[in-house]
Protein backbone atom coordinates (compact mmCIF):
# COMPACT_ATOMS: atom_id res chain seq x y z
CA UNK A 1 0.00 0.00 0.00
CA UNK A 2 1.46 3.53 -1.07
CA UNK A 3 0.53 6.54 -0.66
CA UNK A 4 0.05 8.93 -3.02
CA UNK A 5 2.58 11.40 -4.32
CA UNK A 6 4.87 10.34 -2.06
CA UNK A 7 8.58 9.22 -3.11
CA UNK A 8 7.95 5.45 -2.62
CA UNK A 9 4.88 5.71 -4.67
CA UNK A 10 7.07 7.75 -7.23
CA UNK A 11 9.06 4.78 -6.96
CA UNK A 12 7.01 2.15 -6.99
CA UNK A 13 4.63 3.46 -10.18
CA UNK A 14 7.81 4.11 -12.59
CA UNK A 15 9.86 1.22 -11.85
CA UNK A 16 6.10 -0.69 -12.24
CA UNK A 17 5.02 0.34 -15.43
CA UNK A 18 7.63 2.17 -17.76
CA UNK A 19 8.73 -0.99 -19.37
CA UNK A 20 5.30 -1.68 -20.39
CA UNK A 21 4.08 1.69 -20.91
CA UNK A 22 7.26 3.17 -23.03
CA UNK A 23 6.51 0.00 -25.42
CA UNK A 24 2.79 0.97 -25.88
CA UNK A 25 3.51 4.42 -26.80
CA UNK A 26 6.47 3.60 -29.19
CA UNK A 27 4.44 1.13 -31.14
CA UNK A 28 2.43 4.36 -31.76
CA UNK A 29 4.98 7.19 -31.77
CA UNK A 30 7.82 5.10 -33.46
CA UNK A 31 11.20 6.69 -31.62
CA UNK A 32 12.03 6.08 -28.20
CA UNK A 33 12.33 10.05 -27.18
CA UNK A 34 9.03 10.89 -28.18
CA UNK A 35 7.41 7.51 -26.11
CA UNK A 36 9.43 8.55 -23.36
CA UNK A 37 8.47 12.18 -23.31
CA UNK A 38 4.74 10.55 -23.78
CA UNK A 39 5.07 8.54 -20.72
CA UNK A 40 6.76 11.05 -18.95
CA UNK A 41 3.39 13.32 -19.51
CA UNK A 42 1.35 10.33 -17.83
CA UNK A 43 3.01 9.96 -15.17
CA UNK A 44 3.41 14.06 -14.26
CA UNK A 45 -0.22 13.43 -15.23
CA UNK A 46 -0.62 10.99 -12.31
CA UNK A 47 0.79 12.82 -9.94
CA UNK A 48 -1.00 16.21 -10.43
CA UNK A 49 -4.55 14.77 -10.68
CA UNK A 50 -4.00 12.20 -8.61
CA UNK A 51 -6.73 10.19 -9.45
CA UNK A 52 -8.21 7.38 -6.94
CA UNK A 53 -7.75 3.39 -8.32
CA UNK A 54 -10.12 0.49 -6.57
CA UNK A 55 -7.22 -1.46 -7.27
CA UNK A 56 -3.80 -2.52 -9.27
CA UNK A 57 -5.88 -3.63 -11.93
CA UNK A 58 -7.74 0.17 -12.29
CA UNK A 59 -4.19 1.64 -12.31
CA UNK A 60 -2.61 0.16 -14.41
CA UNK A 61 -5.83 0.39 -17.40
CA UNK A 62 -5.55 3.92 -16.16
CA UNK A 63 -1.93 4.11 -16.90
CA UNK A 64 -2.45 2.26 -19.99
CA UNK A 65 -5.25 4.32 -21.55
CA UNK A 66 -3.83 7.75 -20.80
CA UNK A 67 -0.27 6.65 -22.56
CA UNK A 68 -2.57 5.48 -25.71
CA UNK A 69 -4.69 9.02 -25.40
CA UNK A 70 -1.63 10.69 -24.92
CA UNK A 71 0.41 9.10 -27.95
CA UNK A 72 -2.79 9.45 -29.98
CA UNK A 73 -2.82 13.48 -29.51
CA UNK A 74 0.66 14.03 -29.74
CA UNK A 75 0.30 12.21 -33.26
CA UNK A 76 -2.46 14.66 -34.22
CA UNK A 77 -0.72 17.41 -33.26
CA UNK A 78 2.73 16.95 -35.00
CA UNK A 79 0.54 15.81 -37.90
CA UNK A 80 -1.42 19.47 -37.86
CA UNK A 81 1.68 21.10 -37.62
CA UNK A 82 3.12 18.91 -40.51
CA UNK A 83 6.86 17.92 -38.52
CA UNK A 84 7.88 15.16 -37.44
CA UNK A 85 7.41 14.04 -34.06
CA UNK A 86 11.88 13.54 -33.85
CA UNK A 87 13.98 14.37 -36.63
CA UNK A 88 16.54 11.81 -35.41
CA UNK A 89 14.30 8.29 -35.26
CA UNK A 90 16.65 5.49 -34.28
CA UNK A 91 15.31 2.74 -36.08
CA UNK A 92 15.90 -0.93 -34.19
CA UNK A 93 18.14 -2.96 -36.19
CA UNK A 94 16.98 -6.14 -35.05
CA UNK A 95 16.54 -8.95 -38.02
CA UNK A 96 12.85 -8.70 -36.83
CA UNK A 97 12.53 -5.46 -37.03
CA UNK A 98 9.60 -5.83 -40.07
CA UNK A 99 7.31 -7.33 -37.73
CA UNK A 100 7.62 -3.80 -35.54
CA UNK A 101 7.09 -1.70 -38.89
CA UNK A 102 4.11 -3.61 -39.84
CA UNK A 103 2.90 -3.65 -36.32
CA UNK A 104 3.43 0.46 -36.42
CA UNK A 105 1.85 0.64 -39.89
CA UNK A 106 -1.60 -0.31 -38.79
CA UNK A 107 -4.09 2.23 -37.67
CA UNK A 108 -3.75 2.77 -34.30
CA UNK A 109 -6.60 1.05 -32.56
CA UNK A 110 -5.70 -2.48 -34.40
CA UNK A 111 -2.13 -1.56 -32.97
CA UNK A 112 -3.02 -1.16 -30.17
CA UNK A 113 -4.59 -4.64 -29.58
CA UNK A 114 -2.24 -6.82 -31.38
CA UNK A 115 0.67 -5.14 -28.74
CA UNK A 116 -1.65 -5.73 -26.30
CA UNK A 117 -2.17 -9.30 -26.63
CA UNK A 118 0.88 -10.64 -28.64
CA UNK A 119 3.46 -8.76 -26.43
CA UNK A 120 1.69 -7.90 -22.98
CA UNK A 121 0.12 -11.47 -23.23
CA UNK A 122 -3.63 -9.96 -22.48
CA UNK A 123 -6.76 -11.84 -23.47
CA UNK A 124 -9.35 -10.74 -25.59
CA UNK A 125 -11.35 -9.83 -22.22
CA UNK A 126 -8.81 -8.69 -20.51
CA UNK A 127 -8.02 -5.91 -23.37
CA UNK A 128 -11.56 -5.10 -23.59
CA UNK A 129 -11.41 -4.37 -19.52
CA UNK A 130 -8.27 -2.19 -20.27
CA UNK A 131 -9.20 -0.16 -23.03
CA UNK A 132 -13.14 -0.19 -21.97
CA UNK A 133 -14.48 -2.01 -24.83
CA UNK A 134 -16.59 -4.94 -25.33
CA UNK A 135 -15.05 -7.89 -25.59
CA UNK A 136 -16.66 -8.27 -29.08
CA UNK A 137 -15.15 -5.17 -30.61
CA UNK A 138 -11.69 -6.16 -29.39
CA UNK A 139 -11.55 -9.57 -30.89
CA UNK A 140 -12.89 -8.27 -34.22
CA UNK A 141 -9.91 -5.82 -33.78
CA UNK A 142 -7.96 -8.34 -33.47
CA UNK A 143 -9.10 -10.57 -36.35
CA UNK A 144 -9.09 -7.55 -38.68
CA UNK A 145 -5.54 -6.45 -37.58
CA UNK A 146 -3.85 -9.67 -38.44
CA UNK A 147 -6.03 -9.95 -41.85
CA UNK A 148 -4.21 -6.81 -42.41
CA UNK A 149 -0.90 -7.80 -41.35
CA UNK A 150 -0.75 -11.19 -43.40
CA UNK A 151 0.29 -9.38 -46.72
CA UNK A 152 2.20 -6.51 -45.22
CA UNK A 153 4.59 -9.67 -43.69
CA UNK A 154 4.10 -11.59 -47.25
CA UNK A 155 5.67 -8.58 -48.62
CA UNK A 156 8.64 -8.29 -46.21
CA UNK A 157 9.29 -11.50 -46.53
CA UNK A 158 9.34 -12.00 -50.34
CA UNK A 159 11.25 -8.73 -50.64
CA UNK A 160 13.79 -10.32 -48.69
CA UNK A 161 13.72 -13.65 -49.82
CA UNK B 1 1.95 -13.45 -37.10
CA UNK B 2 5.04 -14.45 -35.36
CA UNK B 3 4.64 -13.67 -32.13
CA UNK B 4 8.79 -14.35 -30.91
CA UNK B 5 9.85 -12.74 -33.70
CA UNK B 6 7.83 -9.15 -32.18
CA UNK B 7 8.72 -10.04 -29.10
CA UNK B 8 11.68 -10.11 -30.62
CA UNK B 9 11.50 -6.95 -32.14
CA UNK B 10 9.91 -5.14 -29.48
CA UNK B 11 13.11 -6.13 -26.77
CA UNK B 12 15.88 -4.76 -29.30
CA UNK B 13 14.03 -1.13 -29.01
CA UNK B 14 16.38 0.75 -27.15
CA UNK B 15 15.22 3.43 -24.22
CA UNK B 16 17.32 5.42 -22.45
CA UNK B 17 19.23 3.86 -20.05
CA UNK B 18 18.25 6.66 -17.11
CA UNK B 19 14.66 6.89 -18.14
CA UNK B 20 13.54 5.88 -14.76
CA UNK B 21 16.21 7.58 -12.97
CA UNK B 22 15.20 10.99 -14.69
CA UNK B 23 11.41 10.54 -14.32
CA UNK B 24 11.19 9.61 -10.49
CA UNK B 25 13.29 12.69 -9.93
CA UNK B 26 11.18 14.89 -12.42
CA UNK B 27 7.99 13.52 -10.18
CA UNK B 28 9.66 14.02 -6.63
CA UNK B 29 10.52 17.83 -7.91
CA UNK B 30 6.93 18.18 -9.47
CA UNK B 31 5.42 16.75 -6.53
CA UNK B 32 7.94 18.44 -4.21
CA UNK B 33 8.08 22.23 -5.25
CA UNK B 34 4.66 23.12 -3.12
CA UNK B 35 6.78 21.64 0.00
CA UNK B 36 9.49 23.97 -0.74
CA UNK B 37 7.31 26.92 -1.07
CA UNK B 38 5.31 25.96 1.67
CA UNK B 39 8.85 25.88 4.15
CA UNK B 40 9.77 29.08 2.82
CA UNK B 41 6.80 31.25 2.95
CA UNK B 42 4.99 29.93 5.80
CA UNK B 43 6.64 30.82 8.58
CA UNK B 44 4.92 34.16 8.86
CA UNK B 45 1.53 32.99 8.14
CA UNK B 46 -0.81 34.69 9.23
CA UNK B 47 -5.20 33.56 8.82
CA UNK B 48 -7.30 36.30 8.16
CA UNK B 49 -10.64 35.80 9.18
CA UNK B 50 -13.69 37.35 6.46
CA UNK B 51 -16.94 37.21 6.40
CA UNK B 52 -18.25 33.58 5.51
CA UNK B 53 -22.00 34.54 5.28
CA UNK B 54 -20.69 37.42 2.46
CA UNK B 55 -18.83 35.23 0.41
CA UNK B 56 -20.91 32.34 0.27
CA UNK B 57 -23.40 34.45 -1.09
CA UNK B 58 -20.96 36.38 -3.63
CA UNK B 59 -20.26 32.41 -4.56
CA UNK B 60 -23.63 31.30 -4.97
CA UNK B 61 -24.19 34.61 -7.39
CA UNK B 62 -21.02 33.81 -9.15
CA UNK B 63 -22.13 30.08 -9.81
CA UNK B 64 -25.21 30.84 -12.90
CA UNK B 65 -27.76 28.53 -13.18
CA UNK B 66 -26.54 26.26 -16.07
CA UNK B 67 -27.60 22.95 -15.56
CA UNK B 68 -28.24 21.48 -19.18
CA UNK B 69 -29.46 18.16 -18.65
CA UNK B 70 -30.81 16.01 -16.12
CA UNK B 71 -27.68 14.63 -13.70
CA UNK B 72 -27.28 12.27 -11.59
CA UNK B 73 -28.10 13.22 -7.79
CA UNK B 74 -25.13 12.45 -5.66
CA UNK B 75 -26.14 9.44 -4.12
CA UNK B 76 -26.81 7.85 -7.73
CA UNK B 77 -23.38 9.08 -8.86
CA UNK B 78 -21.96 7.34 -5.60
CA UNK B 79 -24.22 4.21 -6.11
CA UNK B 80 -23.19 4.07 -10.40
CA UNK B 81 -19.33 3.98 -8.98
CA UNK B 82 -19.85 0.99 -6.88
CA UNK B 83 -19.62 2.63 -3.55
CA UNK B 84 -23.01 1.88 -1.56
CA UNK B 85 -21.42 3.12 1.87
CA UNK B 86 -20.62 6.63 0.17
CA UNK B 87 -24.41 6.50 -1.60
CA UNK B 88 -25.80 6.14 1.53
CA UNK B 89 -23.93 8.58 3.32
CA UNK B 90 -24.98 11.40 0.66
CA UNK B 91 -28.45 10.30 1.19
CA UNK B 92 -28.16 11.34 4.89
CA UNK B 93 -29.20 14.20 6.97
CA UNK B 94 -25.45 15.20 7.25
CA UNK B 95 -25.15 15.69 3.12
CA UNK B 96 -25.38 18.48 1.78
CA UNK B 97 -26.86 18.86 -2.26
CA UNK B 98 -26.29 22.04 -4.02
CA UNK B 99 -26.68 21.47 -7.52
CA UNK B 100 -25.04 24.77 -9.09
CA UNK B 101 -23.71 24.96 -12.13
CA UNK B 102 -20.77 27.48 -13.63
CA UNK B 103 -19.25 27.74 -17.18
CA UNK B 104 -15.71 27.02 -17.32
CA UNK B 105 -14.75 27.43 -21.17
CA UNK B 106 -16.62 24.90 -23.06
CA UNK B 107 -17.71 23.15 -20.17
CA UNK B 108 -19.91 23.48 -17.43
CA UNK B 109 -18.84 22.13 -14.05
CA UNK B 110 -21.97 21.02 -11.76
CA UNK B 111 -20.93 21.19 -7.81
CA UNK B 112 -23.99 18.41 -6.79
CA UNK B 113 -23.28 17.89 -3.15
CA UNK B 114 -21.05 16.83 -0.23
CA UNK B 115 -20.72 14.89 2.70
CA UNK B 116 -17.77 14.63 5.30
CA UNK B 117 -17.11 12.26 8.06
CA UNK B 118 -15.63 9.42 8.86
CA UNK B 119 -15.94 5.86 7.72
CA UNK B 120 -18.29 6.73 4.90
CA UNK B 121 -17.11 4.76 1.45
CA UNK B 122 -16.34 1.05 1.76
CA UNK B 123 -12.74 1.60 0.41
CA UNK B 124 -11.70 3.05 3.45
CA UNK B 125 -13.10 0.76 5.96
CA UNK B 126 -10.03 -0.32 8.22
CA UNK B 127 -8.78 3.20 7.85
CA UNK B 128 -11.89 5.56 8.99
CA UNK B 129 -10.02 8.89 8.12
CA UNK B 130 -11.97 11.84 8.72
CA UNK B 131 -12.83 13.21 4.70
CA UNK B 132 -14.86 15.43 3.24
CA UNK B 133 -16.37 13.49 -0.47
CA UNK B 134 -17.23 16.32 -3.12
CA UNK B 135 -19.29 15.00 -5.96
CA UNK B 136 -19.21 16.92 -8.92
CA UNK B 137 -19.97 16.95 -13.04
CA UNK B 138 -18.38 18.03 -16.24
CA UNK B 139 -20.49 18.50 -19.38
CA UNK B 140 -20.37 20.31 -22.55
CA UNK B 141 -22.30 23.61 -22.17
CA UNK B 142 -23.47 23.22 -26.21
CA UNK B 143 -24.86 19.29 -25.48
CA UNK B 144 -22.29 17.51 -26.81
CA UNK B 145 -21.16 14.20 -25.43
CA UNK B 146 -18.10 13.96 -23.49
CA UNK B 147 -16.22 10.69 -25.17
CA UNK B 148 -14.17 9.76 -22.69
CA UNK B 149 -13.58 10.18 -19.06
CA UNK B 150 -10.99 13.19 -18.14
CA UNK B 151 -10.41 14.36 -21.78
CA UNK B 152 -11.45 17.88 -20.56
CA UNK B 153 -8.43 17.69 -18.76
CA UNK B 154 -10.75 19.67 -15.82
CA UNK B 155 -9.55 18.27 -12.09
CA UNK B 156 -10.30 19.93 -8.83
CA UNK B 157 -9.05 21.66 -5.98
CA UNK B 158 -10.87 22.97 -2.46
CA UNK B 159 -9.18 25.92 -0.98
CA UNK B 160 -9.75 27.62 2.13
CA UNK B 161 -9.98 31.84 2.53
CA UNK B 162 -6.88 33.28 4.51
CA UNK B 163 -4.84 30.09 2.99
CA UNK B 164 -2.45 30.23 0.14
CA UNK B 165 -3.50 28.42 -2.33
CA UNK B 166 -0.47 26.80 -2.98
CA UNK B 167 -0.44 25.58 1.10
CA UNK B 168 -3.55 24.61 1.37
CA UNK B 169 -4.96 22.70 -1.65
CA UNK B 170 -5.75 18.98 -3.29
CA UNK B 171 -2.18 18.08 -2.35
CA UNK B 172 -1.33 19.10 0.84
CA UNK B 173 -5.24 18.24 2.01
CA UNK B 174 -4.08 14.02 0.88
CA UNK B 175 -7.30 15.12 -1.89
CA UNK B 176 -7.57 12.57 -5.02
CA UNK B 177 -10.62 11.42 -6.93
CA UNK B 178 -12.26 8.77 -9.02
CA UNK B 179 -14.22 9.74 -12.08
CA UNK B 180 -16.74 7.79 -14.62
CA UNK B 181 -18.71 8.24 -17.78
CA UNK B 182 -22.13 8.61 -17.88
CA UNK B 183 -24.44 9.66 -20.95
CA UNK B 184 -21.38 11.68 -22.27
CA UNK B 185 -21.46 13.50 -18.91
CA UNK B 186 -18.07 13.38 -16.65
CA UNK B 187 -18.61 12.22 -12.95
CA UNK B 188 -16.63 12.68 -10.28
CA UNK B 189 -16.15 12.00 -6.65
CA UNK B 190 -13.27 14.08 -5.32
CA UNK B 191 -12.40 13.32 -1.70
CA UNK B 192 -9.97 15.04 1.01
CA UNK B 193 -8.85 15.63 4.46
CA UNK B 194 -12.80 17.00 6.30
CA UNK B 195 -13.19 20.51 5.10
CA UNK B 196 -15.82 21.11 7.46
CA UNK B 197 -13.14 22.39 10.33
CA UNK B 198 -12.93 25.08 7.86
CA UNK B 199 -15.89 26.00 7.78
CA UNK B 200 -15.22 29.61 9.77
CA UNK B 201 -13.69 30.63 6.90
CA UNK B 202 -15.13 30.83 3.22
CA UNK B 203 -13.96 27.07 1.72
CA UNK B 204 -14.01 26.89 -2.46
CA UNK B 205 -13.87 24.35 -4.80
CA UNK B 206 -11.72 25.09 -7.92
CA UNK B 207 -12.42 23.67 -10.81
CA UNK B 208 -9.51 24.22 -13.32
CA UNK B 209 -7.66 22.22 -16.61
CA UNK B 210 -4.36 20.63 -15.45
CA UNK B 211 -4.75 22.23 -11.87
CA UNK B 212 -1.67 22.63 -9.53
CA UNK B 213 -2.14 25.30 -7.28
CA UNK B 214 0.17 28.32 -7.54
CA UNK B 215 0.34 31.91 -8.17
CA UNK B 216 0.35 31.65 -11.70
CA UNK B 217 -3.74 30.47 -11.23
CA UNK B 218 -4.80 31.71 -8.13
CA UNK B 219 -4.24 34.94 -6.44
CA UNK B 220 -5.60 36.21 -2.60
CA UNK B 221 -6.25 39.42 -2.00
CA UNK B 222 -6.01 41.15 1.62
CA UNK B 223 -8.74 39.84 3.02
CA UNK B 224 -7.95 36.50 2.32
CA UNK B 225 -10.19 36.36 -0.68
CA UNK B 226 -8.86 33.83 -3.48
CA UNK B 227 -10.00 34.00 -7.15
CA UNK B 228 -8.63 32.98 -10.46
CA UNK B 229 -5.85 35.50 -11.79
CA UNK B 230 -7.14 37.43 -14.27
CA UNK B 231 -4.80 36.34 -16.80
CA UNK B 232 -5.39 32.62 -16.32
CA UNK B 233 -7.20 31.52 -19.44
CA UNK B 234 -7.78 28.00 -19.44
CA UNK B 235 -11.10 26.78 -18.69
CA UNK B 236 -12.16 27.21 -15.05
CA UNK B 237 -14.71 27.82 -12.56
CA UNK B 238 -14.93 28.52 -8.91
CA UNK B 239 -17.51 27.56 -5.92
CA UNK B 240 -17.91 28.05 -2.71
CA UNK B 241 -18.75 24.97 -0.75
CA UNK B 242 -21.57 25.51 2.19
CA UNK B 243 -20.57 24.64 5.27
CA UNK B 244 -22.42 25.32 8.56
CA UNK B 245 -19.52 27.96 10.43
CA UNK B 246 -20.68 25.63 13.68
CA UNK B 247 -19.18 22.85 12.50
CA UNK B 248 -15.29 24.70 12.35
CA UNK B 249 -13.26 23.19 14.41
CA UNK B 250 -9.81 25.66 14.72
CA UNK B 251 -7.78 23.16 16.87
CA UNK B 252 -8.07 20.47 14.43
CA UNK B 253 -7.37 23.10 11.53
CA UNK B 254 -4.35 24.02 13.33
CA UNK B 255 -3.45 20.22 14.05
CA UNK B 256 -4.31 18.87 10.48
CA UNK B 257 -1.48 22.02 9.14
CA UNK B 258 0.85 20.93 11.49
CA UNK B 259 1.10 17.74 10.35
CA UNK B 260 1.35 19.18 6.31
CA UNK B 261 4.45 21.22 7.90
CA UNK B 262 2.24 24.44 7.73
CA UNK B 263 3.20 26.62 10.73
CA UNK B 264 0.32 29.02 11.63
CA UNK B 265 1.30 31.73 13.93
Amino acid sequence: MYLLGTDEYIEHVVKQYSGILLRIAYIRLKTAADAEDAVQEVFMKLILKRPRFRDEDHEKAWMIRTTINLSNDMLRSSARKNVPLDEETALPQDENADFLFAVQSLPAKYGTVIHLHYYEGYSIKEIARILTLPAATVGTRLSRARALLKPILEKEELLRG
Amino acid sequence: MDKEKYKAAIEAVKFSENFERDTIELLRKAAGCKTQKEKGELKTHKIVRIPVMIMAVIGILAATALALSVLMSPREVAGKSGDTVLAAALDSKDAITINKSAKAGNYTVTLLGIVSGKGLTQYDKEVQEDRSYIVASVQYTDGRNIKEAGETGISFTPLVSGYKPWQVNAWTLGGGYSEFLYEGVDYFIFDCSNLEIFADHTVYLAACENLAPSAEVFAMNGSGDIEFVKEFDKPHAMFTLPFDPKKADPAAVSKLLKSIGIAVQ
